[in-house]
C-alpha cells in the first residue's frame, strides 16, 4: 500500500505563508520607497530646475523691457539733440571735442584786446599728446570713449586795475571754461601794472 | 477525522490587518499618482520656461543689437558725457573778480600793492607800501576785525624795510594770507 504523504501532510494554506497583513506591508513599503525616491531623484531637482528657469526667464524679461525703455529714451534724446542745435554750439564753445590750441590764442588776444590792455606775452600748450589735424579715425567725430583734457595758457599783459578788473570778468563769463590757477601784479613802466595770470581751459578730447 | 479550520480561529479583523494596509496601500499609491501628475506639469512648465527663456535670450540679442544701430546713438552718448564733465567743471569754476571789491574792503587808503600773487590753492601774497610803521599797525589791524574782514586769515609777515628812493620814503612789508574759497565760487 502506498502511503500519501501529500494527504498526510497537507501543505499549509497559502494565506498562512503569506497572509494579506505581510503582503500589504511590503507593498506599502514599497509604495512609500518608491514615492520618496521618485520625489527625491526626480521631482525635486526638476522642481529645483524649474525654480532657476522661472528666475532667469523673470531677470532676461526685466532686462528686455529695461533695452526697450532705453531704446525709447535714446530716441527721445536724439530728437531732442536735433532740436537743439544752439546749445549745442555753446557746448561746443565751452567744452570743444577737438584739441586745436590755435582757438585757444586767438580767444585770449581777443578778450586781451576787448580790454583794451596789450599782450607783453602768451604761450598756450597742450598738456596732452593729441593728434591736431590730419587724424584720419576723426571721420565719425561721436566714436570712441573721451576725456577732460587740458590746455596751459600763460598770459603777460599790461593795463591799469580796472582794465586788469574788466579782463578777469571777462574770462569768467566767457564762453569757454577758462580757470585761473595764479596771476601777479607788478608794477610797470609809465603807471602801468604788469598782470602775468597762468590759467587753463578745457577740451573733450578722444582717449588714446 | 474532522479537520480543525486553524484560519477561522485565527482570522484577524478586517480594520487591523487587510483593509488597514489596503487603505494605506491606496493612499501610497494615490500619492505616487498625485507626484506623478505633478511632475508631469513640472515637465510641461519646464519646456514652457525654456520656450519663454530662449525667445527672451534672442529678443534681447536682437534689442541690443538694434539699440547700437541706432543713428545717432555715439553722439547722444558723446553729448550726455560732455555736458556732465562740463557741469563738473562749472561746478569747480573760480570767479577771481569777487577777491578784489574784499580786498579792497581790507586795504586802508594809506596802502597801497606794489605787487600782488594769488594762487587757486588759497594763499596770497601781497608786497604791500605804507607811509610809516605806525600805518602798518593799522593796516595789521583791519585783519583782525570781523566786521571788516570776513575772508582772509592767517596772516604773516614777512620782510619789513625802510625805503627811500628820490621821491619819498615809505615801508615796504612782505605779507601772505589765506583766503576763503568760497570767495570765489559763484555768487548771483
Amino acid at each position: 500500500m502506498d502511503i500519501n504523504f501529500s494527504k498526510q501532510t497537507p501543505s499549509p494554506p497559502s494565506v498562512i505563508l503569506a497572509s494579506p497583513r505581510r503582503v500589504s506591508l511590503f507593498e506599502l513599503l514599497i509604495l512609500l520607497a518608491i514615492g520618496i525616491l521618485f520625489f527625491w531623484f526626480i521631482v525635486s531637482p526638476k522642481s529645483k530646475s524649474l525654480s532657476e528657469k522661472e528666475v532667469l526667464a523673470e531677470t532676461l524679461s526685466e532686462e528686455s523691457a529695461k533695452l526697450e525703455d532705453q531704446r525709447l529714451k535714446l530716441e527721445n534724446l536724439i530728437r531732442q539733440l536735433s532740436a537743439s542745435a544752439e546749445d549745442l554750439e555753446k557746448l561746443d564753445k565751452s567744452l570743444p571735442l577737438h584739441p586745436r590750441t590755435t582757438w585757444v590764442y586767438l580767444l585770449v588776444e581777443d578778450l586781451v584786446q576787448s580790454s583794451g590792455m596789450a599782450i607783453s606775452s602768451l604761450t598756450v600748450s597742450n598738456l596732452e599728446d593729441d593728434i591736431t589735424a590730419g587724424d584720419k579715425s576723426a571721420a565719425n567725430p561721436f566714436a570712441g570713449q573721451r576725456k577732460v583734457k587740458k590746455v596751459a595758457v600763460n598770459l603777460g599783459t599790461t593795463g591799469n586795475f580796472t582794465q586788469f578788473e574788466g579782463l578777469l570778468k571777462k574770462f569768467e563769463s566767457n564762453g569757454r571754461l577758462m580757470d585761473i590757477k595764479a596771476f601777479e601784479v607788478n608794477a610797470s613802466a609809465n603807471e602801468l601794472l604788469d598782470f602775468r595770470l597762468s590759467f587753463e581751459t578745457y577740451y573733450f578730447g578722444v582717449v588714446q | 477525522m474532522a479537520q480543525i479550520n486553524l484560519l477561522k480561529q485565527s482570522k484577524p479583523s478586517e480594520f487591523n490587518n487587510l483593509g488597514f494596509f489596503s487603505v494605506l496601500s491606496k493612499l501610497a499609491l494615490f500619492g505616487i499618482f498625485c507626484l506623478l501628475a505633478y511632475y508631469g506639469w513640472l515637465i510641461y512648465k519646464h519646456r514652457a520656461t525654456a520656450n519663454q527663456t530662449s525667445t527672451l535670450e534672442a529678443a534681447i540679442v536682437s534689442q541690443k543689437q538694434e539699440l547700437s544701430e541706432i543713428k545717432g546713438r555715439d553722439e547722444v552718448l558723446i553729448r550726455q558725457a560732455q555736458v556732465k564733465e562740463f557741469d563738473a567743471l562749472v561746478s569747480g569754476h573760480v570767479y577771481w573778480s569777487q577777491l578784489m571789491p574784499e580786498l579792497a574792503k581790507v586795504t586802508l587808503k594809506e596802502a597801497s600793492y606794489l605787487s600782488f600773487k594769488a594762487v587757486d590753492v588759497g594763499t596770497i601774497s601781497l608786497a604791500v607800501q605804507v607811509p610809516s610803521i605806525v600805518e602798518l599797525e593799522k593796516f595789521l589791524l583791519v585783519f583782525n576785525s570781523p566786521k571788516i574782514n570776513r575772508y582772509f586769515t592767517d596772516l604773516k609777515v614777512g620782510g619789513i624795510s625802510r625805503v627811500q628812493d628820490e621821491q619819498e620814503s615809505y615801508v615796504r612789508v612782505d605779507v601772505q594770507f589765506k583766503y576763503d574759497p568760497g570767495l570765489l565760487k559763484f555768487k548771483n
